[in-house]
């Protein structure tokens, strides 16, 4: 079963994927750098929309009349020293926080890697 | 031992019970329904037992023998006379005190992180949707459940996963903010800061919360996706050392990865609403009594006052 996902959650995927290229992407490599089928127009959609909200900058692929995207990058940077100033500030009250991967202790790496090896022999 | 004094000890039997048994709900059934278990069941839990240790205080408010009547589990321990009474209130007063102390301590703590959280998302002029991307190379995500509420990604992250996997992290963090996480986790916490019965509690619920988010991933995008994206990123990420400890879970070092990992290699836990009776009733048991000796407190603190004339008859 497939949750249906808003369009905060695509616009975030679509940024995802962005940020993990080296390259501006046109709406066609940022479609297939996304999992599942998604329609052309919907990326397109999302991609005006972010560029609106001035999360995107765009130029034009020489020769053609699509655009290629790329995150804007200065913001970003002003993001993580606020970020990080706000980490380094916080102490141990973050229920407010949540990581993927919580924190890993030495006996809990040791247990992943147990897990991780059983799987390997059993291949 | 009197009525009030028998409520007084089921309540407490209950709480104490609901600790024990609270912990293992993630064994028992789903991990969203062990979340709301565990939230539910700890502020009941933790609201009895305060309202038992401020009944048993009473005394040291004043020596009048409705009051000592209230309190006094058994007459012989809490002989009036001898005075053996008002120590057992004194020490209760004290243990009051003191955790309603640690327990507002705790709501600073939150409300602080929450302001924290909130003003270090606002102030990233970047965020205008629900992702905010740090240009770093060093992997590492999280989500800020302050408001507004965020999903922070480095690059590196982003650039060490396929896009399958991408996809399990953002939902991953995604249902953390949209099932608001950090309100269970900051029940669980501040309810064992208030009882420590429930000192288990916290850890329980941090673990069961990542759990939650795995399963939606996983059905966002597959079982497998989800379990290799949990552990490429173990080793991606140096975690407790690294992390700038927002502590995120502080209260739970033990969100074990190879817990959720091992989870994941089986098929999703049924919901078994019979193995939810026992605990559910513990919480609802130890609430009762509260909420009916809370009742008697109120009807003698009232008739107290109304004899002693401090209050001013009802017109």
């Amino acid at each position: 079963v497939v949750e249906r996902r808003g369009p905060g959650e695509l616009e975030a995927e679509v940024l995802a994927a962005l940020w993990s290229a080296e390259e501006p992407l046109t709406p066609a490599e940022v479609r297939d750098r996304l999992p599942g089928d998604l329609a052309y127009t919907t990326v397109l959609t999302i991609l005006r929309r972010l560029h609106d909200k001035e999360l995107l900058t765009r130029e034009l692929v020489d020769g053609t009349r699509a655009y290629a995207y790329a995150p804007v990058m200065d913001q970003a940077d002003h993001a993580a020293e606020q970020m990080h100033a706000f980490l380094g500030a916080s102490d141990d009250h973050g229920a407010v926080l949540a990581r993927f991967l919580g924190r890993l202790d030495a006996a809990d790496r040791r247990k992943l890697s147990a897990l991780l090896g059983e799987r390997r022999r059993r291949r | 031992m009197n009525a009030d004094g028998a409520l007084a000890a089921a309540a407490l039997a209950c709480v104490a019970a609901f600790g024990l048994v609270a912990p293992r709900l993630m064994r028992a059934t789903r991990p969203a329904c062990a979340v709301w278990l565990l939230s539910l069941g700890s502020v009941a839990s933790a609201t009895a037992g305060t309202v038992v240790l401020a009944m048993l205080s009473l005394p040291v408010f004043g020596r009048d023998d409705a009051l000592m009547d209230l309190a006094g589990l058994s007459p012989r321990v809490l002989d009036k006379d001898t005075g053996s009474g008002l120590a057992i209130a004194a020490v209760c007063a004290v243990a009051l005190t003191t955790l309603l102390g640690r327990f507002l301590r705790a709501v600073v703590g939150h409300r602080h992180a929450f302001r924290a959280a909130s003003q270090a998302a606002r102030a990233c002029s970047a965020v205008r949707g629900q992702l905010l991307v740090l240009p770093q190379d060093a992997p590492d995500v999280y989500a800020l459940g302050g408001r507004p509420a965020v999903i922070v990604a480095t690059r590196g992250l982003l650039r060490s996963l396929p896009a399958i996997e991408r996809r399990a992290v953002l939902v991953h963090e995604h249902a953390h903010i949209a099932r608001r996480h950090h309100r269970h986790l900051a029940a669980a916490t501040l309810s064992a800061a208030l009882n420590p019965l429930l000192l288990r509690v916290p850890a329980a619920s941090a673990f069961a919360v990542e759990r939650w988010a795995d399963e939606l991933a996983a059905s966002s995008t597959s079982r497998a996706a989800t379990r290799s994206a949990l552990t490429r990123l173990a080793g991606l990420v140096p975690a407790a050392s690294k992390a700038p400890s927002p502590a995120a879970l502080a209260a739970a070092a033990t969100t074990s990865i190879a817990g959720r990992v091992a989870a994941l290699r089986q098929a999703p836990p049924p919901l078994s609403p019979m193995r939810l009776i026992f605990p559910a009733g513990l919480a609802v048991g130890s609430i009762l009594a509260a909420a009916v000796l809370t009742g008697h407190i109120v009807d003698l603190l009232a008739a107290t006052a109304a004899a002693t004339g401090k209050v001013l008859p009802h017109h």
